[in-house]
């Protein structure tokens, strides 16, 4: 917005203001003037939210971007260990690897750098103070390495030198600049970060490899995961790419949740290119899993679903049974809608969540409000979820 | 320009202000390279935000 214009805003608020405050004018008019004055407060906040969003976004794309120059220059680079944003997981990828390494914290809302160094094998980790260039906080890595030689690797096994020289790689995928991030973790797992700010693509799936073969990562199907914390509470996707074997995927999954202190659900497959289409939203995403079968067997568990998505018009009334993170809401498919038959209480507890467990029914198999109200009706005590939908499956075969 | 200038040391209110001669103002610096462009550029953010604050208090009466 111009100086006039901005100015003109200013003068219609101040106009606005004594419109609204005058009593001698009709109720009418003071009306119309509250309800301008909404609507400039509306616009106004949303450029604001707009600016900060963009802020925020191309903050994200620079602090990566300027770690990818320094790295390119860096004579250390065989032996870092990553960009983090949490001084938790910088302290969890040193300690994976207890030899020589060093890594990167960066603060979004400082604005500044502080680098962290295991300066020699089993040592722990310095760091230095906060710095608001990157080449300064790099600075202090040099003098540190001049006055503890730190990068000496004679004295590290060769297995553990090819661990610390397969730390980091930059790859260009899906046309664009990456960085893979050595996990030390056995199987062999990297994390991709793809060179682009926090947009939706990036808050609803992580991606991950299990090579760095380029030809691998783009013609094997992508292992698609639900990952979860250790309440049960939905986290996002994980994207795994370059797996051969799914026979290798237990084990990966078991190291990575063990390593990151998560769980995982449900598992599925996708061809990459049937994947990308999807990338753009959580909810894409969502119909994208939600289209593919499970890959791997496990115990009766149930596949999330955005909660934005369901619909709140609920035509039954089912005297509910106290919900865990692990009661799944019942939905009713109808044409483009899910809506709650059964989850209320589930729901109550999903203020944090953005994704809840669900079992799915589905108009095509006959099921109608009518027919789950009676079967709804025969329970005389607060039904559960399982039990509700037990008795919906012995009366017709609906569920999916 | 002085008022202007009065407003951001703090010196007067932002009620003080006479809006239509900060229009005139934004209509006679239009070079936003010059110090008085940015000087009425910091100060009309400060006024939105404080007719905001003010605005906002009164759709919440």
């Amino acid at each position: 917005m111009n100086l006039i214009d901005k100015a003109r805003l200013i003068k219609d608020i101040q106009h606005t203001i004594k419109t609204v405050s005058n009593k001698m004018l009709p109720l009418i008019e003071q009306a119309k003037a509250a309800h301008h004055l909404k609507e400039i407060l509306v616009t106004c906040k949303k450029n604001i939210l707009q600016q900060k969003t963009e802020l925020r976004k191309n903050t994200a794309d620079d602090h990566q971007k300027l770690t990818i120059q320094l790295l390119r220059n860096s004579q250390f680079k065989a032996s870092y260990r990553g960009l983090f944003q949490e001084k938790a997981y910088l302290l969890q990828s040193l300690a994976e690897n207890p030899s020589q390494g060093w890594a990167i914290l960066y603060d979004l809302s400082l604005q500044k750098w502080q680098i962290w160094l295991i300066p020699a094998p089993a040592k722990g980790a310095i760091y230095s103070s906060w710095k608001i260039d990157l080449n300064i906080a790099y600075e202090w890595l040099i003098q540190q390495n001049k006055l503890l030689n730190c990068f000496q690797y004679s004295t590290i096994s060769e297995q553990e030198e090819s661990l610390v020289q397969e730390a980091y790689t930059i790859v260009h995928l899906f046309d664009r600049e990456s960085i893979l991030t050595h996990l030390h973790m056995s199987p062999k797992l990297y994390r991709i970060d793809l060179m682009e700010g926090e947009d939706e693509k990036t808050n609803y799936i992580e991606w991950f490899t299990h090579t760095k073969n380029l030809q691998k990562i783009q013609t094997f199907p992508v292992i698609l995961v639900e990952k979860l914390n250790t309440e049960g509470h939905f986290l996002g996707y994980m994207a795994i790419l370059g797996i051969d074997d799914v026979l290798n995927l237990p084990s990966l999954l078991a190291s990575y949740c063990k390593n990151y202190n998560v769980k995982v659900n449900t598992v599925k497959s996708v061809q990459l290119q049937e994947l990308y289409p999807h990338l753009h939203s959580f909810d894409a995403l969502f119909e994208c899993f939600f289209q593919l079968k499970p890959i791997l067997a496990a115990d009766k568990q149930h596949e999330f679903i955005p909660k934005h998505l369901l619909s709140s018009i609920n035509l039954v009334h089912i005297s509910e049974a106290t919900a865990t993170a692990k009661t799944p809401v019942v939905i009713l498919q109808e044409q483009q809608h899910y809506r709650i038959v059964h989850g209320q209480n589930r729901l109550a507890l999903a203020k944090q969540e953005s994704a809840v467990p669900y079992i799915l029914l589905t108009r095509q198999h006959g099921m109608s409000w009518q027919k789950i109200q009676q079967v709804a009706n025969t329970f005389l005590y607060p039904v559960t979820a399982e039990e509700l939908t037990n008795a919906l499956e012995k009366n017709k075969d609906v569920l999916q | 320009m002085q008022k202007i200038k009065a407003f951001l040391q703090e010196n007067i209110s932002f009620q003080e202000l006479d809006l239509d001669h900060i229009i005139d103002l934004t209509k006679q610096y239009t070079d936003s390279e010059s110090p008085e462009y940015k000087l009425l550029e910091i100060a009309l953010n400060q006024l939105l935000s404080k007719y905001l604050e003010t605005a906002q208090s009164y759709i919440e009466k």
